[in-house]
């Protein structure tokens, strides 16, 4: 059986216990976010997890790969506990302020530089942009093919695996040959825990950190000069309560209720209903 | 001065803290109901995650943490849940099988590394854990074989263990060179072995069992003595008693009083009177810098403790103080738990009653306040610098560790 090399792109998240301290600058329109630690992200998690189990599967190395500014080493860390053999952080004043697709040029390049490379994980989408462009760009600038949304992965003989997706009514198995992209939902896994040698590994894999200059890039794709997207304006939501009562039987309160959510638009105006229920 | 925790042990902390915020905290319903099923899992899960390899040194197949890590898992366990961790077992297995050596190390070492092997101390007996040379508990010589008869008793977990190191008597009172410390011996002993029984199992207050195990004609294979040898069991009981025994329940005791801080100013930020949080007001803090300052205090001594013997040096008095120091800051931060909690801190579903009820479980366990004061009392009058500690004329050159 042949080894399957493994890249993992993981992005620094605030973190999740942390959100409550997180505001808006009305003035810079842009979070404020310091002193917030960062962690890995939960969908990040998942792609690390089916990495290291197809390793167990098949032998070949695991790499983590993010591209974020210093600090960002210590969820590299985190994933070198967790199993990873190698770690490249990615981080430069110039790749700053990069949009979906200068991130996923820079993350491609250093992918490239990696070389020998059969399968790319990613999660579906992140926590905070949760754009979910990342997985499909990066396969782009790689020239490989990619699948998203993933929730299974079988490997079958040494270049092909068969995958899962979920659809509104169902799912469609398909299978792909490596090289390949995939961007993960949670359900693929459950993400391991720490084991007390990770806490050993920690000290003796490296994190490798990349530059510029370490990376073959074009200069006018990437940071924020390169980000064809830019954040026109962010607004805070207010959310109210507001208490209104139903009356009348069961069955009649159900109708006014979902008449009442269609009008605000929360529910779509032409519902689909399983027929024994209605 | 340099004593310092290492990168590596804070990651031991996370790895311990994300394991208790998956498989601990979430369960703390089956934990307090004492269900024997989940707490198997638990002990299986604990294994897996190999806790019980921070102290085992790189060379030995373990992870090399020492103390420090080790010391650190157990407080983080022990503050998601105030309980016997099963590691503590599992460390038990390893310095008992480092301890003696040759035959035992070979047969148990693999299973010890593999997390499936446990043990503990058989050394209380029911006339008076304190008053070591009264124990009734004999050794008599048959062939290369011994043959052992008496009784051990508030063994923690020992209706569960494979084995454990007991301390008896070989000695003949009426020879002068058999007297007193040289009358006892330790041997390993294993549930298999005929003869020994589990008498019955005891319930503690909260979370901690133990037992009362015989032994009744029980033949015991010379080469289980533990070195140095015949009549020389105090050296090997007691170093085991301070490197894992003591250590490990300061540590646990640790865990309360973090757990009790935790928990206490979570309460108290969440908790609005008078328009305010109740930490806003100027009693509810001191309560907190108290409990801080244990922590604090508990920490530090326990840590340096276990930062000497990870440099080779004794710390015997450092482990007595750091044992009695956990011992009442663990009873007097669950205690200001309970008030900062008003009539929530003695409800079932809520924390600090039950650190409350754990922390004087511990009280006599591995030697009891007076004796650690005894000794502490002793090694003061005869020069003992407590600032100092490490004193090289102190190592007894003889470490299970
Ligand atoms: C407040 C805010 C405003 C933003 N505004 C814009 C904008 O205007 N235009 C725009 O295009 N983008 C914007 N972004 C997105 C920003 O550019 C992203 O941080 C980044 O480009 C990745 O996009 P994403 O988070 O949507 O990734 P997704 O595509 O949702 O992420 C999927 C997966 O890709 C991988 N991944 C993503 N980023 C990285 C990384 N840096 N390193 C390693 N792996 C990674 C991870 O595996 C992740 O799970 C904004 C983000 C935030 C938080
Ligand atoms: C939860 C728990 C777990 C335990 N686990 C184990 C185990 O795994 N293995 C094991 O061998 N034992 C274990 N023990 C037993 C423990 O070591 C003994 O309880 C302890 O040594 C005290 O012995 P005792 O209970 O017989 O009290 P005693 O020795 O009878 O003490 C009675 C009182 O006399 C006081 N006293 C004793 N000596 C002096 C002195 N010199 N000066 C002043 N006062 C003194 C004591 O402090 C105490 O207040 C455990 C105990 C508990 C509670």
């Amino acid at each position: 059986m042949k080894e399957l090399n493994s890249v993992v792109c993981i992005k620094p998240v605030p973190d999740q216990r942390f959100w409550d301290k997180i505001s808006l600058d009305p003035k810079t329109q842009t979070l404020r976010r310091a002193g917030i630690p960062v962690a890995l992200g939960p969908l990040d998690l998942n792609a690390l997890e089916e990495a290291l189990r197809i390793k167990e599967a098949r032998g070949g190395k695991v790499t983590v790969i993010s591209m974020g500014p210093p600090g960002t080493e210590e969820i590299l860390e985190w994933a070198i506990v967790l199993g990873a053999d190698e770690a490249v952080l990615l981080s430069d004043r110039a790749f700053a302020g990069a949009d979906t697709l200068a991130t996923a040029y820079v993350l491609a390049s250093g992918i490239k530089k990696l070389g020998d490379v059969d399968l790319v994980f990613l999660g579906n989408e992140s926590l905070d942009g949760s754009t979910g462009q990342v997985g499909p760009q990066v396969a782009e600038f790689l020239g490989m093919s990619h699948l998203t949304h993933i929730t299974k992965i079988d490997l079958a003989g040494d270049t092909k695996l068969k995958a899962r997706f979920h659809i509104e009514f169902g799912s469609i198995d398909v299978e792909v040959k490596t090289p390949v992209v995939i961007a993960v939902d949670k359900e693929v896994n459950e993400p391991r825990l720490a084991n007390i040698w990770g806490a050993v590994w920690a000290q003796e894999r490296k994190i490798n950190c990349w530059s510029i200059n370490d990376v073959e890039v074009d200069k006018d794709k990437i940071g924020l000069p390169g980000s064809p997207t830019q954040v026109a304006g962010v607004t805070t939501i207010e959310l109210k309560r507001k208490g209104e009562m139903l009356t009348g039987e069961p069955a009649d309160i159900a109708r006014q209720l979902v008449k009442k959510l269609q009008t605000d638009k929360v529910l779509p105006e032409a519902l689909v209903c399983r027929r024994d229920v209605v | 001065m340099s004593f310092k925790v290492t990168h590596e042990q804070e990651l031991a902390r996370k790895i311990a803290l994300e394991f208790a915020e998956r498989e601990i905290i979430p369960h703390r319903d089956k934990l307090r109901v004492e269900d024997e099923e989940f707490e198997e899992q638990l002990a299986v899960k604990e294994a897996k995650a190999g806790f019980h390899l921070a102290m085992i040194p790189r060379d030995e197949g373990g992870t090399g943490l020492g103390q420090g890590g080790r010391v650190i898992i157990l407080e983080e366990l022990g503050a998601a849940f105030p309980r016997m961790v099963s590691s503590l077992h599992r460390e038990f297995a390893y310095a008992f099988a480092k301890a003696t050596g040759g035959v035992v190390k070979e047969k148990w070492m693999p299973r010890i590394l593999k997390g499936e092997a446990s043990a503990a101390p058989f050394i209380n007996e029911p006339q008076g854990g304190s008053d070591v040379m009264n124990f009734a508990t004999t050794a008599r010589k048959d062939g290369d074989d011994w043959i052992i008869n008496g009784r051990k008793c508030f063994i923690s977990d020992g209706h569960k263990v494979d084995f454990g190191m007991i301390l008896v008597k070989t000695g003949d009172p009426k020879d002068p060179a058999t007297r007193g410390a040289r009358s006892l011996t330790a041997f390993v002993v294993e549930k298999d072995m005929p003869g020994f029984k589990v008498e019955r199992v005891e319930k503690s207050m909260v979370g901690h069992i133990t037992a009362t195990v015989s032994f009744s004609d029980v033949r015991v294979p010379g080469n289980y003595i533990v070195p140095p040898g015949v009549g020389r069991g105090l050296t090997p009981v007691f170093m085991a008693v301070w490197d894992v025994g003591r250590l490990g329940i300061s540590a646990m005791l640790l865990g309360c009083i973090l757990g009790s801080c935790r928990c206490s100013i979570k309460f108290a930020k969440e908790r609005v009177l008078f328009g305010k949080p109740i930490h806003d007001l100027q009693a509810i803090r001191h309560r907190i810098a108290d409990m801080y300052i244990d922590l604090a205090a508990a920490r530090s001594l326990t840590y340096r403790a276990a930062w000497l013997r990870d440099q080779g040096l004794s710390s015997s008095q450092e482990q007595s103080i750091a044992k009695y120091y956990c011992t009442q800051a663990a009873i007097r931060t669950s205690l200001h738990a309970i008030n900062i909690h008003g009539g929530s801190g003695v409800m079932d579903e809520y924390m600090p009653q039950m650190y409350y009820r754990y922390a004087p479980c511990l009280i006599s366990a591995g030697g009891t306040d007076e004796v650690m004061k005894d000794t502490i009392g002793v090694a003061a009058i005869n020069g003992a610098n407590p600032v100092m500690g490490a004193n090289p004329a102190e190592t007894s050159g003889f470490h299970i560790m």
